[in-house]
């Protein structure tokens, strides 16, 4: 089942595109920060009403925190609201100074919260939720005797879970316990069933044009709920979706342009959110056996680097994407199989068996394994390519392809050498997503995580090189990403990731169609990236002839 | 025959229980849970949850708790008050889930199923009294054309051939305005105009294996002594085929009814997989996918049970058909 995302991006400060530079007030009318990042001062908009009319106050601010605090609800303080973003740092707390007004305070510098503000990835809901919705269902404020008719009909334990289920994050919002549910976004939805979404105008919505007109222009939207790409595509070439961004593929261009005219759909190329996927190489796999070979190869930077060199960018963008990628990435290495050779008989794989493929520096068998999931059509193509560029230069390579649910378990259990998949790092402004983590869409060093995110109660103590990989992570979040000191520290951790070939790049940003109806109006095809762009943000959009 | 009904009746019971436990133990085997799934999932999107949030769903789906205990709590519930447990996918009760998409997964099944039948028992009556005809010569072509064609790739052509030819997508029971939409005459001409295309991909295939089996059939029977024998006393030849030969071909047909019953609830998962049809096998397969045990294992309970009263239907209804069976059951 695909995420269905309606105009979402609701962020509490928003900058252009999806930067945090100098963001300007969005939902909050204005905000301060202290010199030394330990504290944000928000002023609410005054006027501005959930989907149902309530005012928004302070009062909601406060409620979101005491949830947050209430361990019968959350067994744990949220990660983004702790001081420096990390498992260990300290709670934030909230000092409400008025109806509109309040202060977020954390006990150290935290200057990576500004872009948490600016992010849709944790959106107004970050500090908003609606308290007079959610304590109708908290025993604290409403009497059990109100709240055990609802727990019989949806078929829930307790209170508890009653309150987990209506306090939501935005994401959930347009799922059928989302229906009813008071939000900031520009429509709400209104039926969902396991097939479709509907959705009308907020009422209440904030936004106007620049003629004082309220947004949005369209009153209601549906969107289908589809697990078959497949139908997805033909319904898209059809004309029967009057907006497509994530999952119109590049491949299907030919038969989107072949039904231009027929089916009144336009298309436009552009940046993604997403980039392509890379390949992850697992620093810690094998980690716990004496004498591995595979710590003693992947901890040597010149592995990394005649892995990166085997590899023809320039083929993996003809092949799988029409030439229209880019090449760049964390890893600069041009294809050289020649330079990819000499590496590898540097580190001691020069004896080869009598399939020509390299045994290990000690002499043993070697076999890379790479596995993915077919999360993306293009995953399994790319494991092909990069199968063939390795066997190239003699090094014998498994393409093992199995089951999202199994992929995310072995990748959880340490148990894959190398993994395919998407990451997000470099085509956002410098710094604001973190998906450059090891344990998050491809895992490069789960365990040094665990350790991590345990204060060394479990997992593997990094060693020296990957433990650099902390400190600067830990260290930027100190101050703003793009601030000028920020900038300089992301420039640090992408020299790290450069010289230490934990992701490997076959090719770099990506470019993918929307295709949309011709008749539609204010359709963005500026801006990067462009598919989440509008995603989050289709209130302008409008129809030059009246439905 | 009585008795035998009741004692079969009395056996569904432990029968049902143990199916209970192993489908749930089944759900249980892959490693990780429904959280860990969804995490990931939100994840390739871009959300980050958080680690209370993780564990307070946990909690809250139950997932904290021993399998047993859990076990324990889902049949209790469905026994005992018709619940099923929720869903985690859909967020919503099972039962809802199912009741949603059932009548278009039984009107699939049933409308598929008559057209099977109308086609294939003419065409394997024929092909067996005409064998070796021309008739008979491309009956079996189709047929084995039709057995050798995957339902899917049958279903992926014919949907890009409607498409290519009238620019029409058909993917889905109903057009996206109609989804969820109350009846009307537009919403069930909306229906005609896209249930046609899994009709005929869904009967297809059973047409051509229903053919096989009852020309071989029948072409064992019509041999028979007794048939030359009914022929010898001068039998019209067309009563004599339709009422002795004819009738213990299908045979066949009535002691496989009983699959029929769960193939109504959720048949040809892959062909509505690939059509995008908004049946119940798609919802079984995302849920087996998605590790939502509550739906899997309700929806596995039911086909189950399903099954076993079905095969028990299809052999009241063969003792019914056959006087040989009926006759046997007697003499033991």
């Amino acid at each position: 089942m695909h995420e269905v995302a309606l105009a979402m991006g609701m962020t509490i400060l928003r900058a252009p595109d999806q930067s945090t530079k100098d963001p300007l007030p969005a939902i909050v009318s204005s905000y301060e920060i202290s010199p030394d990042f330990t504290q944000y001062t928000l002023t609410i908009r005054e006027g501005l009403k959930w989907s149902n009319g309530v005012p928004v106050t302070t009062e909601d601010v406060r409620m979101t925190f005491e949830l947050y605090g209430d361990e019968r609800i959350y067994p744990s303080f949220p990660i983004k609201a702790r001081t420096l973003g990390r498992a260990d740092g300290t709670p934030g707390t909230v000092t409400i100074i008025d109806d509109l007004t309040f202060t977020v305070t954390f006990d150290a510098p935290y200057g990576q919260f500004l872009a948490e503000l600016s992010s849709w990835i944790p959106d107004y809901t970050l500090l908003f939720r609606p308290a007079h919705f959610i304590k109708q269902f908290h025993a604290d404020y409403t009497d059990m005797a109100k709240i055990q008719p609802i727990l019989d009909a949806l078929e829930i334990r307790t209170w508890e879970d009653l309150v987990i289920l209506k306090d939501m994050r935005h994401w959930e919002l347009y799922r059928e316990h989302g229906v009813g549910v008071p939000s900031l976004t520009p429509w709400i939805a209104e039926e969902v069933t396991s097939s479709v979404v509907r959705a009308v105008r907020n009422p209440y919505y904030w936004k106007v044009d620049i003629a004082g007109n309220q947004l949005p222009y369209i009153d209601r939207v549906e969107a289908e709920v589809s697990n078959q790409l497949q139908s997805i595509i033909l319904k898209t070439a059809a004309g029967e979706y009057d907006v497509v961004t994530s999952f119109a593929q590049i491949r299907e261009m030919p038969l989107y342009r072949e039904n231009a005219e027929r089916s009144n759909i336009r298309t436009v190329l552009h940046g993604s959110i997403n980039n392509p996927p890379i390949l992850f190489l697992n620093h810690d796999y094998d980690y716990e056996t004496e004498g591995s070979v595979w710590q003693q190869l992947v901890s040597d930077p010149r592995f990394g680097s005649a892995i990166a060199s085997a590899i023809d960018k320039e083929d993996v963008n003809n092949t799988l994407y029409f030439g229209h990628y880019t090449l760049d990435g964390f890893t600069k290495e041009t294809f050289d199989p020649e330079a990819s050779n000499r590496l590898l008989d540097e580190i001691g794989m020069t004896k080869r068996d009598a399939e020509g493929f390299r045994s290990d520096p000690n002499g043993g068998r070697f076999e890379l394994t790479i596995t993915t999931a077919e999360v993306s059509p293009d995953f399994l193509g790319l494991g092909e390519l990069l199968k063939s560029y390795f066997e190239n230069v003699g090094i014998r390579t498994t393409l093992d392809v199995i089951g999202n649910s199994l992929f995310g378990q072995r990748m959880n259990g340490n148990e894959l050498m190398a993994t395919i998949h998407w990451s997000d790092e470099p085509i956002w402004a410098p710094g604001i997503s973190e998906d450059y983590w090891p344990g998050f869409k491809g895992h490069w060093a789960p365990m040094s995580e665990m350790y991590f995110n345990t204060n060394g109660e479990s997992g593997r103590k990094p060693p020296p090189y990957l433990q650099e990989f902390f400190d600067l992570h830990v260290a930027r979040k100190v101050v703003p990403p793009q601030s000028e000191a920020g900038e300089a520290l992301y420039a640090d951790l992408v020299d790290w990731f450069s010289q230490h070939y934990v992701t490997i790049w076959p090719v770099g940003r990506m470019t993918v169609p929307t295709v949309y109806n011709a008749d539609l109006g204010n359709v963005i095809k500026d801006g990067y990236p462009f598919d989440r762009a509008l995603d989050y943000g289709m209130e302008q959009l409008f129809f030059k002839t009246p439905q | 025959m009585r008795a035998f009904i009741v004692r079969r009746l009395i056996l569904i019971i432990p029968l049902l229980f143990l199916i209970s436990v192993i489908s749930f133990a089944t759900i249980l085997l892959p490693p990780g849970s429904y959280v860990e799934t969804y995490v990931q999932n939100l994840e390739r999107t871009g959300f980050i949850m958080d680690q209370g949030q993780i564990e307070a769903i946990y909690r809250q789906y139950g997932l904290d708790q021993p399998a047993a205990l859990q076990y324990v709590l889902w049949m209790s519930n469905f026994l005992l008050k018709g619940e099923m447990g929720r869903s985690f996918m859909y967020q919503r009760p099972v039962k809802d889930v199912i009741l949603e998409r059932l009548p278009m997964s039984a009107t699939i099944a049933i409308v598929s199923l008559a057209v099977t039948w109308l086609i294939a028992i003419p065409i394997g009556i024929y092909s067996a009294l005409r064998q070796y005809s021309v008739g008979d010569y491309v009956a079996t072509i189709i047929g084995f054309v039709g057995l050798a064609l995957p339902n899917f790739l049958l279903a992926l052509a014919l949907g890009y051939w409607v498409f290519s030819s009238t620019g029409r997508a058909i993917t889905g029971l109903f057009s996206i305005e109609y989804k969820g939409a109350p009846w009307s005459i537009g919403k069930f001409a909306d229906l005609l105009g896209n249930i046609w295309l899994p009709i005929v991909v869904i009967a297809s295939a059973g047409t051509a294996s229903l053919i096989r089996i009852l020309r071989a059939t029948l072409l064992d029977e019509k041999n028979k002594q007794y048939v030359t024998t009914a022929r010898a006393k001068g039998l019209p030849e067309r009563r004599l085929i339709m009422k002795y030969p004819v009738r213990v071909a299908i045979n066949p047909l009535i002691s496989t009814i009983g699959w029929t019953l769960p193939f109504i609830v959720s048949g040809e998962i892959i062909v509505s997989q690939t059509l995008g049809l908004e049946t119940l096998g798609p919802v079984l397969l995302a849920a087996a996918l998605g590790e939502d045990m509550f739906l899997v294992g309700s929806i596995v309970m039911i086909l189950s049970s399903l099954t076993v009263v079905g095969t028990l239907l299809s052999d009241i209804l063969l003792a019914w058909l056959d006087p040989r069976i009926r006759f046997e059951r007697i003499g033991a």
